[in-house]
């Protein structure tokens, strides 16, 4: 079976600095991957060029068997870490583009959901509150029957009634014969709906395995294991 | 695709222009009635001194909405690409399942039709305030003195020359766009270096062409040559009948070679910076 998702040898640099370095990666279909890191260890960076948004310094990406482009973007839905509306879109105007580009889009389903936020076809998208327009953005993403869903923070920042609609709304209409790929650091939110998990630091995999595995190995929850890896001490003494 | 993504770019140019165009036509209008209601209707001058306030505001009016009319073409030209494409919404646009070299067609067909019809209005409206109907009149004069083919091909190769020139301009700002986004930071003052540095390129290039040409011409002569061998094949153009109406006479025949020269340098030069910011954007995007 050919992995949804292959890096070889990935790196990117900004500048100097060092983004990824040496990523292997192999991520088949019809799963729910976590990728978790701390702010800074290169999840959007991985995430971001998957979706060809950014360029490999090194390494080799493939997805579904394609390097990055016209095909691999057509089976990718990608829910990036910002809003990426035009301010003139209406909610019409954003389905229509998505209906028209995309052809695993189900615009009637999509239609459907805004009706059930109470969002109307004709509501501007910039008189929209942030919590709104996550949500539309959400609702475009997941009414597409994507090989590949790629969710950059979707929980991030929201209060915890929106990251349970959050993550229902994922659960409820993602292809299943997909797989979802969402960079997050709140674990404890979606531990429970992964079925693998990737922990990213500064840069490099350092680990990748079934949850059921992880847990198993290491007697204790995802969570807890990323606290260990991930821990900082912080300075004491001092003459306060 | 490119119909797909055209119809986006086009519905946002008609969002953003929908009200701007029509109040410069409205307004200049408003504007030509004021001027005529103050010659012909008496009351005018029963208001004490007060009356030019009556075609003051009207005027101020349509100057502003003029001075709104080049400033937001231009900003819009410059904005569709670099936010659209380079901004946050790059983020929607860069993951359609399309070609870049199709997103900066998209980008640079609307620009040329937004600059177009600007032009068209700002024109119109101009004819409609200064104008009571002369202007009309004598562009519908000026039809049927249109000697068939030889100036309908010339009408079209000056106007195919200003799309041309307005190509180069436009291609010019998205490739320092491209350039810019190449920095981890400060890309707006990066993307006006890169189109100084374009600009400058420009001129050391065609100073330099012409430079060499003439270097090229007194040593071997080339040019001189060329030129003879041209005579002789329109020369033998002229003496037939199909020859003739493509061609017409001396005069028309040095400017079709003008034009033609014209059209191909710009051509030459939208094709070359269409080229870098295509291939900016297919190998090297940095939307951080």
């Amino acid at each position: 079976m050919i992995d949804l998702i292959t890096c070889r040898g990935l790196s990117k640099t900004y500048g100097a600095r060092p983004a990824l370095y040496g990523v292997e990666l192999h991520i088949g279909p019809g799963k729910i991957v976590g990728l978790l890191g701390p702010n800074g260890s290169g999840k959007t960076t991985l995430i971001k060029l998957l979706c060809g948004l950014l360029q490999p310094t090194a390494g080799m990406l493939a997805v579904d068997g394609q390097p990055v482009g016209p095909y691999t973007k057509s089976v990718i839905s990608y829910l990036p870490d910002r809003m990426y509306f035009a301010d003139w879109m209406n909610v019409q105007d954003l389905l229509d583009l998505f209906q028209s580009f995309y052809a695993d889009f189900d615009g009637q389903k999509a239609a459907a959901m805004c009706h059930a936020l109470g969002i109307a076809p004709r509501d501007r998208l910039k008189a929209m509150s942030k919590g709104t327009k996550e949500k539309v953005q959400l609702v475009v993403v997941m009414a597409r029957r994507a090989k590949l869903y790629l969710l950059d923070e979707p929980i991030a920042g929201v209060d915890p009634a929106a990251r349970d609609y959050i993550l229902s709304t994922i659960l409820t209409n993602y292809n299943e014969e997909g797989t979802v790929l969402i960079s997050t650091h709140l674990i404890g939110d979606i531990e429970r709906v992964l079925d693998e998990a990737v922990f990213l630091k500064e840069g490099q995999v350092v680990l990748h395995d079934s949850v059921d595995a992880i847990r198993e190995r290491e007697g204790k929850s995802v969570d807890a294991l990323f606290r260990e890896i991930f821990r900082t001490i912080p300075l004491e003494g001092g003459g306060f | 695709m490119l119909g797909r993504l055209l119809r986006y770019d086009l519905r946002s140019m008609y969002k953003k222009f929908a009200i701007l165009w029509p109040a410069v036509l409205i307004v200049a209008f408003l504007n030509q009635m004021v001027v005529w209601g103050a010659e012909k209707a008496s009351f005018f001058l029963e208001l004490g001194g007060l009356e030019f306030l009556f075609e003051l505001a009207p005027a101020v009016v349509y100057f502003g909405l003029m001075v709104a009319l080049v400033v937001v073409s231009m900003f819009y030209v410059v904005l569709r690409f670099y936010q659209g494409l380079l901004g946050d919404e790059g983020y929607l646009m860069h993951t359609l399942p399309v070609r870049p070299w199709q997103l900066v067609a998209s980008k640079l067909l609307t620009a040329t039709m937004t600059v177009i019809v600007s032009g068209l209005v700002g024109i119109l409206s101009i004819a409609i305030l200064v104008e009571d109907g002369n202007i009309f009149r004598a562009v519908g004069d000026l039809l049927p003195r249109f000697r068939g083919f030889t100036d309908f091909i010339a009408f079209l190769e000056f106007f195919a020359l200003m799309v041309f020139m307005l190509w180069g301009s436009i291609t010019k700002i998205y490739a320092a766009c491209a350039i810019g986004q190449l920095s981890n930071k400060n890309r707006a003052l990066c993307s006006v270096g890169a189109y100084i540095g374009l600009n400058t390129i420009q001129s050391v290039l065609t100073i330099g062409g012409f430079f060499f040409l003439g270097h090229l011409d007194r040593a071997t002569g080339f040019l001189q040559r060329g030129l003879r061998v041209l005579e002789r094949v329109l020369e033998a153009m002229l003496r037939s009948p199909m020859g003739q109406a493509i061609i017409g006479d001396g005069a028309a025949l040095v400017f079709h070679g003008v034009m033609g020269c014209f059209c191909l340098f710009y051509l030459v030069k939208t094709a070359i910076l269409f080229f870098i910011t295509t291939y900016i954007l297919q190998r090297k995007l940095n939307l951080q």
